[in-house]
């Protein structure tokens, strides 16, 4: 009977604890910088590898259908919003920026699916972000990959 | 690049994301991923044909 306690605490993720003692704000920063990098630090190397690889092509068929990366112009909220949302793709709108990528074309006839792509992209990362605060704070994945038998990862509680 | 490929695409790239995002275990996300893609990809051309048939 006594070990009931002792056998709950033996089915806890090896990182569960270090990931108590973590500020959960570290794994949002490194997910909004690359994309997937918070769960992969999380110990879920799959499923940030697919919002990686995901949200990575998302960001470069948007650029590549010469769609733009809006400025922040207070003078025109919605170019703005549409700029904060780009943003949120993290090093894939640093490096185009530095690149140079990204000025769109409004006469090609894939400018709206680009920039479609790029703020998606962006906001969808912003999902990631929040899912990787979940996780970090135990709120979310008990059975990561369980069922499957995917990548090794487990309860955050 | 056509809109239809330009939606397959985008439906495709999405997809994934959200399985990953909503469901636990790759079994589940593989289903949810290929019920997405197709919610994606069926809504469009159902929502197409109806403003093309609404349009006359």
């Amino acid at each position: 009977m006594a070990e009931a306690p002792a056998r709950a605490g033996a089915r806890q993720h090896p990182r569960a604890d270090s990931r108590e003692e973590s500020n959960p704000l570290l794994y949002c920063a490194l997910g909004l910088m690359v994309p997937g990098l918070g769960h992969i630090v999380l110990g879920r190397r799959g499923t940030g590898a697919v919002f990686l690889v995901c949200i990575g092509l998302l960001f470069v068929f948007g650029i590549g259908m010469e769609g733009e990366l809006f400025p922040f112009e207070a003078a025109a909220p919605l170019t703005l919003l549409a700029g904060m949302a780009e943003l949120g793709a993290g090093a894939f709108y640093v490096a185009a920026r530095m690149l140079g990528l990204g000025a769109g074309n409004p006469e090609a006839p894939t400018y709206e699916y680009g920039y479609a792509f790029l703020i998606v992209a962006g906001l969808l990362n912003m999902l990631v972000v929040l899912d990787a605060w979940d996780i970090a704070t135990g709120n979310k994945g008990s059975e990561e990959d369980g069922a499957a038998g995917g990548e090794a990862s487990g309860p955050a509680r | 690049m056509s809109h239809f490929g330009a939606l397959v695409l985008f439906a495709a790239l999405v997809s994934p994301a959200f399985a990953c995002l909503m469901r636990e275990g790759w079994a589940a996300r593989l289903r949810f991923t290929a019920w997405a893609f197709l919610s994606f990809v069926g809504f469009a051309v159902g929502i197409g044909w109806i403003m093309y048939l609404a349009g006359g």
